[in-house]
């Protein structure tokens, strides 16, 4: 997908990150390059499910990658699908004799209507920007992890690419914070792209370091695995990040 | 033609907002843009330090003569600090003295250390006021604001009811507006759960985003404050900036090692609106990461005039205030009955080496007078001045 990774197409990456280091570059990036990569039968296309950030933003950062999108908008390239205003969490004073439904089948009818025939030999990339944030706010974890397993289900049947990004909530103290939506993540993806901090702290010359392991969905191919051992650090830039070897990076040596 | 010059700036640079505290001001990149939130955090039960800044962010706004929204009640308005003539003078600096302090050549060109940042003289006087903390806003001040309609008061409601009052108030604004949630989560607020909390910042920031004239500061209750399961790591998604004010109150040893300052300082989430890059990364003096270099400690100085926030420093001694190379003395209870000591005295158990008998054990009492060593005294003899007398 984006370099210097160079993932293939059709597989579900799962993107976790941390406070000290937001994995928002590795989705812009992934928007940018794909809207902008150039193939001469194909026609790309993105969608976003958003929660939290707004398309301001998106919009702000892909121009300064000279990415316009409300061009790409307008020709149907670019589609901007904000989660919470379809859908809100459930409320768990009310009845619980009700039949449950599932919450988020609104999303998943307007990504479905987004995505088109499967037919239509768009190369798609799909990209959910934050499954903690619907955790956090009330969902229940089960009805997040159907839905990603709906929307993965989705994204294969059109051979599209799909991002999922979660946060991961690193204890203050020594008793360990569970997450029952990351394990479920993690048996799902076919690679796990981790953003990770510097273990000294925060840094003006380096932002964090990336890992990239294998999930359990991977085929064989010859995508380069980066432990956390020999994981690639970067440093942010406004127009996204410049990545660089351990120990290599301006203003380290 | 290689090149073509853009016309349109989708990325013009966000406005912003000054918080009334230029060390604030500063860590937060130059104020708090517009359509961003910001949320402080003082989980200290027994301090308001997260109203503190709270009142200043309020005072700022008036001061400055632009709209302010408060959620709560009018009173909590009069207790604002206000300008004073001598304001930027702070009692509890020492004013440089007129003597002037023989140091060496190549030192004397060198900048004094300071540990925050001072009110930039070349700002504009309204970008961020001096206040005083020893002075209240004048009831006048307040009436003229809510008379001029730029103060505008929502009353503290269920968080959807708040939301709806915001969106309305939002609404019938254009001018930029600062909206002020003291003390979100408190009792008034009805019995709020974590995710009530997550949700109301949550809607707030959408609501921010899609009224992008409006810039929001909250605080969150203090017993909704503690950091528990990665408490605070999600009020940083939820929010724009969120920023940690732990007060030595609760700590005792740390008041004893900080003894200038009040409490720590911690950077969750910083607003970058319209970037990957927070503006605080590369303007932001006090924490000091623009240099390439790491990121400094931060901690915060309530004095009698005013709030700020400060580096980090361990004092000369190393932290403590006073030294402590004296070992305290063990005091261990003997075995038989003591006879009745004063309260002065020390009990001091010898052992002989190599003996096993616990009769060899002999319990020593020591009087605290004759133990005592008495202090190093230096003495001078006039006639032998080449022999001093300890």
């Amino acid at each position: 997908m984006f370099s210097p990774f160079d993932l293939p197409p059709g597989i579900l990456l799962l993107v976790t990150d941390q406070l000290s280091s937001p994995a928002d570059f590795v989705l812009h990036r992934a928007l940018i390059d794909h809207l902008k990569a150039t193939k001469s039968n194909t026609k790309t296309k993105v969608i976003v499910l958003s929660v939290s950030e707004d398309l301001a933003r998106w919009k702000a950062i892909a121009a300064k990658s000279n990415l316009h999108l409300d061009q790409q908008s307008a020709s149907g390239a670019f589609t901007f699908i904000d989660v919470l205003e379809r859908v809100c969490p459930p409320n768990t004073d009310a009845d619980s004799s009700i039949a449950p439904r599932p919450i988020l089948l609104p999303i998943l009818d307007a990504m479905a209507s987004a995505l088109g025939p499967p037919d239509t030999g768009h190369d798609t990339l799909v990209i959910m920007d934050d499954l903690a944030a619907l955790d956090w706010l009330g969902f229940p974890v089960l009805d997040v992890t159907r839905f990603c397993r709906a929307l993965h289900a989705m994204c294969r049947k059109a051979n599209a690419t799909l991002l999922l990004r979660q946060h991961v909530l690193t204890p203050s103290a020594a008793d360990p914070i569970l997450d029952d939506l990351f394990r479920a993540l993690r048996q799902m993806c076919t690679y796990h792209l981790e953003v990770l901090p510097l273990t000294s702290g925060r840094s003006g010359a380096v932002s964090g370091q990336v890992a990239l392991h294998a999930g359990p969905g991977m085929l064989r191919s010859g995508v380069k695995l980066l432990p956390r051992s020999s994981a690639l650090q970067y440093k942010l830039t406004d127009g996204g990040a410049v990545f660089f070897e351990r120990g290599m990076g301006a203003g380290v040596l | 033609m290689s090149f073509k010059r853009r016309t349109d700036r989708p990325t013009a640079p966000a406005t912003l907002v000054s918080t009334g505290l230029p060390s604030l001001d500063d860590i937060l990149g130059g104020g708090l843009p517009l359509s961003c939130s910001l949320v402080l955090i003082a989980p200290d039960l027994h301090t308001e330090y997260g109203e503190l800044v709270q009142r200043y962010f309020v005072a700022q706004g008036l001061a400055s003569q632009q709209h302010v929204c408060i959620v709560g009640p009018a009173d909590w308005v009069h207790g604002c600090m206000w300008l004073s003539a001598d304001a930027a003078m702070d009692s509890d600096v020492q004013p440089p003295s007129e003597e002037k302090v023989k140091i060496a050549w190549r030192y004397e060109q060198m900048k004094q250390f300071q540990t925050t940042v001072a009110t930039s003289a070349t700002t504009s006087a309204d970008a961020c006021r001096t206040f005083d903390l020893s002075v209240r806003i004048p009831s006048a001040v307040v009436a003229g604001a809510l008379a001029d309609s730029r103060l505008s008061l929502v009353p503290v409601d269920t968080p959807e009811r708040v939301l709806v009052s915001l969106t309305n108030t939002l609404a019938s604004h254009t001018a930029p507006l600062r909206i002020c949630i003291p003390a979100f989560g408190s009792p008034y607020w009805g019995d709020l759960k974590p995710q009530d909390v997550l949700y109301f910042l949550h809607r707030l920031r959408a609501l921010l985003r899609r009224h992008p004239h409006a810039c929001a500061s909250t605080n969150l209750a203090a017993e909704l404050s503690p950091d528990s399961a990665g408490w605070h790591q999600k009020l940083g998604w939820i929010s724009d900036g969120a920023i940690t004010m732990t007060a030595f109150t609760s700590d005792p040893a740390l008041a004893a090692a900080f003894p200038a300052l009040h409490g720590l300082v911690h950077i969750n989430a910083l607003p970058a609106p319209r970037g990957l890059v927070p503006a605080s990364d590369r303007f932001s003096t006090l924490r000091g990461a623009a240099m390439g270099g790491g990121e400094n400690n931060l901690g915060f100085k309530c004095t009698r005039k005013r709030l700020m926030f400060e580096t980090l420093h361990l004092n000369v001694e190393g932290g403590v205030a006073e030294r402590r190379t004296s070992a305290p003395a063990t005091i261990v209870q003997p075995a038989t009955a003591p006879a009745p000591r004063r309260a002065s005295d020390a009990v001091v158990r010898i052992q002989v080496e190599g003996s096993t008998t616990e009769a060899a054990a002999a319990t020593v009492v020591m009087s605290a007078k004759q133990g005592k060593k008495g202090g190093k005294k230096v003495g001078f003899q006039s006639d032998r001045p080449e022999v001093y007398d300890f």
